[in-house]
């Protein structure tokens, strides 16, 4: 006989689970369910904070144009540089068109318009940028991009 | 378990214990839910772990088009078009309309100092309010941001032209002021 249970309380002690499986449960589809409701999340990069707003406007995938304090990159693949105010890595012509961007974004307009021809948002590109880039680097992106064929543009922007 | 009220005890026998069909009765089934208890968990933990990513909301804008039917400035007499220049030191607002002749839009011709360098958007806001309630058809801003603004005051300057929250004597509620954003540049 140990110092506090007697033998006969046995050594075969079953748990009733149910009542914790069912908060589980509860739990989890909870959470599944938030997960298809949330238009979309983003991971936090040492070198991209997006600015605050209190926008309500949920996004929904396109094409994603990210400008980080280091570079430019378009749906993840590096297209440019960025160094301060200035960009780097590429030509800049003088109607302030940025060519690797360019080509990069002009591709895969044409790729998207030949796939799926007058679908709506094909023209929108979704640009998350660091809150402190220069707004001469927006500009010229948001130019570069409207050249390619993206017009409509929608700013990432953490939720308040 | 017995059914009735006293009377002969049950028999020990299991084949006493029936079912309404005459089948002998199942006897209690002890489940072990361990493994899906922790299959539960790790997916548990996991969800949890992602909701750590941060939700991301959007802003619609455009870029002007050179187009030879379409123009972004308003062109009727309850509409016009503010355009906001932002500078390193100030924020510059004027109204634009080819209804209105240029004294009408005179009064709405503002420029917003910095607030110990920061911009100070309240007056901003107030000050698209009245352009709003006198002009109540408005719903487009161009934002003309210069070398040295960042993309932050950028995006204030859009929350603060969106909306605005009016209070009445009973409730507060929000006005919606120029949802509809297009970003130009300086012309060199």
């Amino acid at each position: 006989m140990s110092a506090f249970h007697s033998e006969d309380e046995g050594s075969d002690l079953s748990l009733n689970l149910t009542a914790l499986m069912d908060i589980l449960s509860n739990l989890l589809f909870f959470l599944l369910a938030s997960y298809s409701a949330q238009a979309m999340e983003v991971q936090q990069k040492p070198d991209l904070k997006l600015p605050a707003s209190s926008s309500e406007v949920k996004l929904t995938p396109s094409l994603t144009v990210t400008v980080s304090r280091s570079k430019i990159l378009v749906a993840d693949v590096p297209v440019a540089g960025v160094e301060g105010d200035r960009i780097i890595g590429s030509a800049i012509e003088e109607n302030d068109n940025i060519v690797t961007l360019f080509d990069k974004l002009k591709n895969l307009q044409s790729t998207r318009a030949a796939a799926a021809d007058g679908m709506p948002g094909q023209d929108v590109v979704l640009l998350l940028a660091d809150k402190g880039t220069d707004s001469s680097i927006i500009t010229k992106v948001l130019k570069t991009a409207g050249r390619a064929g993206f017009v409509n543009v929608k700013f990432g922007v953490l939720a308040q | 378990m017995s059914g009735g009220g006293g009377g002969a005890p049950e028999p020990a026998s299991p084949s006493a214990k029936q079912n309404v069909f005459g089948e002998p009765e199942a006897g209690s089934v002890n489940l072990n839910l361990t493994a899906l208890m922790d299959i539960l968990s790790n997916l548990l933990f996991f969800l949890l772990a992602s909701f750590g990513a941060t939700i991301v909301m959007g802003i619609n804008a455009s870029v002007p088009v050179a187009s030879a039917d379409k123009s972004d400035v308003a062109d009727t007499k309850q509409s016009v078009t503010v355009n906001i220049n932002l500078t390193k030191e100030s924020l510059a607002v004027s109204a634009m309309g080819t209804a209105q002749s240029e004294a009408d839009l005179a009064p709405f011709k503002k420029t917003i100092p910095y607030d110990a360098a920061k911009p100070d958007f309240t007056p901003l806001s107030e000050h698209l309010l009245a352009i709003k309630e006198k002009f109540p058809r408005s719903d487009t801003i161009i934002l003309t941001p210069e070398a040295g603004t960042n993309y932050e005051t950028l995006i204030r300057v859009m929350d603060a032209a969106r909306e605005r929250e009016v209070r009445t004597s009973f409730k507060r509620t929000r006005v919606k002021l120029f949802p509809t954003v297009v970003v130009s540049t300086v012309v060199k």
